[in-house]
């Protein structure tokens, strides 16, 4: 049908309001109380409007339109109505702005600009109200709200939770919980979107939580902005409370092609900035990861996931198939390109598979996953070295050095740490992975106190020997203490604030590691020396049959690799020269821990999608790797559940540590599917607020 | 005024409803006091079985506060539940079906634009007051009970007029009348004699007055009222009572100006308009009939400072009467301001400075040698002199 607003004939159906019909038409109607996703609750009579016929004006939000309305917008008694809205609303609201943190993005201060108006001829009735800021993630600075109700029906209606209503406080009418309880008693399910409707300063997120240094949606959904692969954190475990492993699967792996590994070894730095910790502790994320990779019954994302772009005919090598070669090979056969990843071990994985213990990882959970990206057509080559980067990237359009770092360091000013039986941490969890045979005796000394010593040593419990952990560090404090405590449970001994002196040999052979014991220990800032409080006379023998450093990995790398290196041995681009994703010779890349050192797991897939991409666009691509491989369903209405804000985090459990000592399957017990369920219920959803519709702002109008 | 019309269109409108339905009478009293509809349970309850047929309701729901076992009893094997609704933080906003409708869904009772609201059991809510019901179900008793000034419980029989009623709830010499909450109707002195019918009234509240009583008392009562009840939702009912309310003590106080009322009125006549339910509505009108019957007292505050009821503490002065001022002394006990001054057998004297007007002197006073005044002030010295009375 068709209506006439300010003489423009417009078109609208049945059932509209003629604030919609406005708005749809780029005619700027003032409100407030209806916000563009809520019912409107028709008290505030700013969008009041003149109808042909009708004695007085009317409120747009709330009158529907019929077939040749005649509708005047800045008629006079509509003028009169909305002005006088107006200067009551700011009578009893507080008369300076300034300082108000809402200041400059607030819908009320453009509103009452645009409208002229001022609440002079009236009584000032602007009550102190004091500020709540004692409820965790949102603050409710009330002596700001305008009453307008958007909050109470987002909570309501949209979300259907039901914690903020009219209220009766102290003869006034103010928007609060029922008798004033705290917002976790209330119910809240912290979901933010009273935040998001509010149109004044009046419910905000807590100092702190938005910043300048981050984009809104960053700040607003932590977890994911934290992840350096950004998977969408919310939305996977939205699937998994939905009971749908399928699709949280498909959601992580538009991300990272490994789920599983990730959801076994990542180091979770999303949970440190989880919003649910602000309530109690964090969401489980990482475990919520294992347990959908762990319950992903049909794949249902595989057949996208698989399909390739259409032959490019650029050829790729990728030297090194641990989990940056890996992903950045998928990437790029997505883009078309004939990929292969040349892999020195036996088989692929990199740390996945040789570098961490089994007992956190094991083989087939990561060639399971290596296997689908083989399934896209990426060839891998094992038992394969590459001597020279420059030489093959004669034979390829472009070249990605991904080999990490995979050489144990030794300590070599230690006396005696070039014996035979000197090994590395590296060495112990090969032997063990890929069936290499080493000499470790009985008894192994481990020096080192982080945590790829306690993987080393459990490893070696594991392996029936007798483990000794010889460190610096009082209670070794460099390492998780869930993986030093699992560590000594399984048997292994502690040697804590003790210093190495020498390794001891007898008949050519270790029979020994010389110590003595100190108090605390430094560095010296410039020459990074070690500086100790050594007890004195505390020199003693740990004898042992074997010693095993654990004091970090090396890229191994030497000149002959083709390819500029500094005297660390990492790549460097001559142009920075830094570690970068390129290198000096022109086509050949480098990403990982060959670049960054040994980090994570995760930092290693982040960095892999990276220079994917910059690969592609080096090929001829346009770079994007970004892929939707599943549908998701985001409702708003999420309900009460009873006692949310203290729910418990589920912890993983382990197996008994008598137990688990005697075999090298996996430790830890992954998530019931109860387990599972509450622990995703737990998640505030931080992301659902950003689906909350922006109110329009006259300014964006003609 | 009524809205029997309106009335009547919700009632075929229910009616023509297909679905389960759920007639709600609101016998909840709206300032919270025990209902007078106790003493009528009776007459109520057949009137809410025959609106619930009319409707084609299958049940009646009479929602009361405190004790409701009048209403339990006369509804005994009939489908009409009583419920007390004591959780009310305040009285139902009137003729507001879907504000019944989100209480009875657990969440406050505020009226809001959407559609009609139907109980968590699918039941449509049709929700009506106690005096509407009975005049839906044509069945109107010969009597009907009113409170006057809050607590006159009065039995009105149907043709007796507004000067009877103000006596029999104690106001012998009436010169107004207000039906009062939720619907206001103010009549002024020559409109007393007029018979009126009961079951044209809304609410169950009159407020009558007599020349002791100032408009602005009576005003400001009732308004207060109003901003009391309403629920917030509406700026016009929220802001705007309040803002008459403050206009109304400013025109007590001798702060308002001719501006400030004018623009009280026009608020009024927004509020009329602009809200949604009858709180805002009816605070609007209580106004605007104000000003319109009793404009003239309200001006004569405002633009004479003069208080004719000697009301308003602004406008007058305490005087000791000179010839009946016995020198006694005990009003200078009974002031805590030191505002009296005199000695034995000298007529008193009050300071116009320090009195604060409580009023206290008078009633201490065993020989009512103390008055108030208004613009014309009884005679008397400025400060004590020997008394002239004899005796
Ligand atoms: S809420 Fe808006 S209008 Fe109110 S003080 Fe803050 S910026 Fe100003
Ligand atoms: S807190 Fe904000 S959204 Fe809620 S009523 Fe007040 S101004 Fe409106
Ligand atoms: S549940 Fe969501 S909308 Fe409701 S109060 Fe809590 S954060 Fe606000
Ligand atoms: S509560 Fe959920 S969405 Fe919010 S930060 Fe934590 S995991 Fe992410
Ligand atoms: S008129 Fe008053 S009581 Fe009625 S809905 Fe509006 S604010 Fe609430």
């Amino acid at each position: 049908m068709q209506i006439i607003i300010d003489n423009i004939s417009v078109e609208c159906q049945e059932g509209e309001s003629i604030l919609e019909v406005a708005l749809r038409n780029n005619i700027y109607i003032p409100h407030l109380c209806k916000h563009p996703d809520l019912e409107a609750s028709g008290g505030c009579r700013l969008c009041s409007v003149e109808i042909e016929g009708e004695e007085f004006p009317k409120p747009a939000c709330s009158t529907y339109v019929k077939e040749g309305m005649k509708i005047t917008v800045r008629g006079p008694k509509a003028d009169e109505t909305r002005k006088m809205a107006m200067e009551l609303i700011l009578a009893g609201h507080p008369s300076e702005c300034t300082g108000c943190p809402k200041y400059g993005k607030c819908e009320l201060q453009s509103m009452y600009q645009f409208l002229g108006a001022s609440p002079e001829h009236w009584h000032k009735t602007s009550k102190p109200v004091p500020d709540n800021k004692d409820n965790p993630l949102i603050m409710h600075l009330m002596i700001r709200c305008v009453r307008c109700g958007r909050c109470v029906h987002a909570c309501r209606d949209m979300r259907g939770v039901k914690v903020l209503d009219y209220r009766h406080i102290k003869g006034e009418i103010r928007i609060g919980t029922k008798d004033g309880v705290s917002l976790a008693d209330a119910g809240c399910r912290f979901c933010g979107a009273c935040i998001e409707v509010c149109p004044t300063g009046s419910i905000m997120d807590q100092v702190g939580l938005i910043t300048e240094e981050t984009t809104y949606a960053d700040a607003v959904v932590p977890c994911r902005a934290t992840c350096p692969a950004h998977i969408s954190i919310p939305e996977y475990i939205r699937a998994v409370k939905e009971g749908d492993c399928d699709t949280a699967v498909g959601i992580i792996r538009e991300k990272v092609p490994f789920p599983h590994a990730l959801g076994l070894v990542c180091n979770n730095r999303c949970e440190e900035k989880c919003k649910r910790g602000d309530l109690n502790d964090p969401l489980s994320i990482r475990n919520l990861k294992r347990f959908a990779a762990e319950n992903d019954k049909t794949q249902s994302w595989k057949e996208k996931y698989t399909a390739c772009a259409p032959d490019t005919g650029k050829k790729v090598a990728i030297i090194g198939g641990g989990a940056c070669g890996l992903t950045a090979g998928y990437y790029l056969r997505k883009k078309g390109h004939d990929v292969t990843v040349f892999e020195a071990k036996k088989i692929p994985g990199g740390h996945m598979t040789s570098g961490m213990p089994a007992y956190r990882i094991p083989t087939e959970a990561v060639l399971d996953e290596v296997k689908v990206i083989e399934e896209t057509g990426v060839k891998i080559v094992c038992d394969k070295k590459i001597e020279n980067a420059a030489e093959l990237k004669k034979d390829y359009d472009a070249v990605l050095v991904a080999i990490g770092t995979s050489v144990g360091k030794k300590l070599m000013y230690l006396p005696g740490a070039d014996l035979p039986q000197v090994y590395t941490a590296l060495d112990v969890l090969q032997a063990q992975r890929l069936g290499i045979d080493y000499d470790f005796g009985q008894t192994v000394n481990i020096i080192g106190g982080g945590n790829v010593a306690f993987d080393a040593a459990g490893t070696l419990v594991r392996m029936g020997k007798t483990v000794n952990v010889v460190c610096l560090e009082k209670d070794a404090s460099q390492a998780t203490p869930s993986e030093r405590d699992a560590a000594l449970e399984e048997g292994a001994n502690l040697f804590d604030s003790h210093s190495n002196e020498a390794i001891l040999a007898e008949n050519g052979r270790v029979c020994g590691l010389q110590v003595h014991k100190i108090n605390s220990f430094s560095f010296d800032p410039d020459t990074r020396a070690l500086i100790e409080d050594a007890i004195p006379d505390s020199t003693y023998v740990i004898p042992c049959d074997s010693i095993v450093f654990a004091a970090g990995q090396v890229t191994g790398l030497t000149d002959a690799f083709g390819i500029e290196l500094n005297k660390f041995g990492y790549p460097i681009d001559p142009a920075t020269g830094k570690s970068e994703y390129t290198t000096s010779v022109e086509g050949v890349f480098a990403a990982g821990d060959v670049i960054t050192g040994t980090k994570f797991l995760i930092d290693a897939i982040a960095g892999a999608r990276d220079v994917a991409s910059l690969m592609d666009k080096y090929l001829g691509g346009d770079g994007q790797i970004d892929e939707q491989l599943v549908e998701r369903k985001a409702d708003p209405h999420i309900g009460r559940i009873e006692g949310f804000a203290g729910l418990k985090r589920t912890e993983l459990k382990e197996r008994d540590a008598e137990e688990r000592k005697k075999d090298f399957d996996v430790s830890s017990i992954g998530f019931t599917c109860e387990e599972g369920h509450c622990e995703a219920e737990r998640c505030l959803q931080c992301d659902l607020r950003l689906n909350v519709s922006r109110p329009h702002f006259w300014s964006d109008f003609k | 005024m009524n809205s029997f019309n309106l009335e009547k269109e919700r009632l075929e409108a229910y009616a023509a409803k297909e679905g389960k339905k759920l007639l709600v009478c609101e016998a909840v009293h709206p300032l919270g006091k025990e209902s007078v509809w106790i003493d009528a349970a009776k007459d109520l309850i057949d009137s809410v079985e025959i609106v619930r047929e009319k409707i084609g309701a299958e049940k009646a729901l009479v929602l009361c506060k405190g004790d409701g076992k009048a209403f339990e009893d006369a509804a005994a094997g009939k489908a009409i539940e009583v419920k007390t609704a004591d959780d009310v933080e305040y009285g139902m906003p009137f003729m507001a079906p879907t504000a019944v409708g989100r209480y009875l869904n657990g969440e406050q009772g505020y009226p809001c634009l959407d559609k009609p609201i139907c109980t968590p059991d699918g039941e449509l809510v049709c929700a009506f007051l106690p005096s509407a019901i009975i005049r839906l179900s044509g069945k109107l008793p010969e009597t009907r009970e009113f409170f006057v000034n809050d607590t006159n419980k009065v039995t009105v029989k149907q043709g007796q007029t507004w000067a009877e009623v103000a006596a029999a709830g104690g106001v012998a010499e009436a010169r107004g009348v207000i039906a009062g909450f939720p619907d206001f109707d103010v009549f002024g002195e020559d409109e007393l004699a007029q018979s009126f019918d009961i079951w044209s009234l809304e609410g169950d509240e009159i407020e009558a007055f007599d020349a002791n009583t100032c408009i602005t008392d009576v005003a400001l009562k009732l308004i207060t009222q109003c901003n009391d009840q309403t629920c917030g939702r509406c700026i016009f009912c929220r802001e705007g009572t309040l803002q008459i309310k403050l206009t109304i003590q400013d025109i007590q106080n001798g702060k308002a100006n001719m501006e400030s009322y004018n623009l009280a009125v026009n608020l009024a006549k927004q509020m009329v308009h602009q809200t949604l339910c009858g709180v805002g509505t009816q605070a609007g009108k209580l106004f605007l009939e104000l000003a319109d019957k009793f404009g003239k007292e309200l001006e004569d505050h405002i633009t004479s400072k003069d208080c004719k009821a000697l009301s308003c503490k602004k406008y007058i002065t305490y005087h000791v009467l000179q010839n009946l001022c016995t020198g006694c002394g005990k009003c200078v006990d009974a002031c805590d301001e030191d505002a009296i001054d005199g000695k034995p057998r000298f007529i008193h004297v009050i300071s116009k400075i320090d009195c604060t007007k409580c009023g206290n002197c008078v009633s201490a006073c065993p020989e009512g040698a103390i008055v108030k005044a208004g613009k014309i002030k009884p005679p008397g010295p400025m400060r004590p002199i020997p008394c002239r009375r004899k005796d």
